[in-house]
């Protein structure tokens, strides 16, 4: 490898961890959840944090009875870290605790598949993930 | 001269310790994919645990995985399947492995280590209760709040 690819290499490693990337990624995913919801239902306008906040805090009992919400693993403080019911921590799900949340769409896509469905017993909507992740923004 | 004579009985006394900590060692998971995912939620316990049917009972049914649904995409969840059937405890050289599989029925195929017989008598006696609802335990599957080489294999520091 010559050393400018090496340079190039370097520097767009670098500028993968830079916040302004990770939010210009996180914004373009929830473009992609706002255009979504629209082509789902004409009238939506914007995601809104405090239904991300009741999506993140409810007891909803749906989906499968050893994770009835969000916050059975999350925890109920989402800048704190989180811990599964194997006992492993893991990283907070505030942005501002966690600046790499919500930045690449596979991971997003696979953990609201999963944990959607264990938490409510179904697929989230457009409108509940782009709620959630304007909620944790904002946290 | 004598000093020599020393050093090398102490490393000749010490050889049949080390050497027993060497066959309950655990080979070292080598598979990105399956650290990662697996890796996410608990350690990403050795292959060598279960035997090739369990993996592929447990891989078969990702989206009820103990109590959660840890659905892959496919192409992943035949990568690590593949890893895990190839370094099943019942395929692998590893003496441990031939261990935990062999206190198995054979027309078993368990999911959870922790029930498997020579997980039980491993542990029976050694643990006390109130150790496995410490909120830094939690769970049994979390080997590595006790052992602490846990994901490296190393489990003989009890």
């Amino acid at each position: 490898m010559t050393t400018t690819r090496l340079t190039v290499v370097a520097v767009c490693s670098l500028l993968l961890t830079t916040p302004a990337v990770a939010n210009s990624a996180r914004e373009s995913i929830l473009a992609g959840y706002l255009d979504a919801a629209k082509s789902a239902d004409a009238g939506f306008t914007a995601f809104s944090a405090q239904r991300g906040e009741t999506l993140f805090r409810t007891n909803h009992g749906g989906g499968k009875p050893d994770t009835p919400a969000c916050t059975t693993c999350h925890s109920e403080t989402p800048q704190g870290k989180g811990q599964t019911r194997a006992g492993k921590q893991f990283d907070p799900i505030a942005v501002s605790a966690a600046p790499r949340r919500f930045t690449d769409l596979a991971e997003v896509e696979k953990w609201f598949g999963r944990n959607c469905n264990s938490v409510l017993g179904r697929e989230c909507t457009p409108t509940e993930k782009g709620d959630f992740i304007t909620f944790m923004m904002g946290q | 001269m004598r000093k020599l004579i020393i050093v090398a009985a102490a490393i000749g006394a010490a050889l049949p310790a080390l050497a027993t900590l060497a066959d309950e060692r655990m080979p070292t998971v080598t598979n990105e994919a399956m650290k990662k995912e697996c890796g996410a939620c608990h350690m990403a316990f050795q292959p060598q645990f279960l035997p090739q049917r369990s993996w592929t009972r447990m891989m078969g049914d990702l989206s009820n995985h103990f109590g959660e649904d840890a659905s892959l995409p496919e192409a992943k969840r035949v990568d690590i399947t593949d890893y895990l059937v190839a370094n099943a405890g019942d395929v692998s050289p590893s003496r441990e492995g031939r261990r935990y599989v062999k206190s198995i029925a054979s027309n078993q195929a368990p999911l959870r280590i922790t029930e498997i017989p020579r997980w039980v008598r491993e542990h029976r006696g050694e643990v006390r209760e109130s150790a496995w609802t410490d909120p830094r335990v939690k769970s049994k599957a979390n080997c590595i709040a006790c052992h602490r080489g846990a994901d490296a294999g190393w489990y003989d520091d009890d």
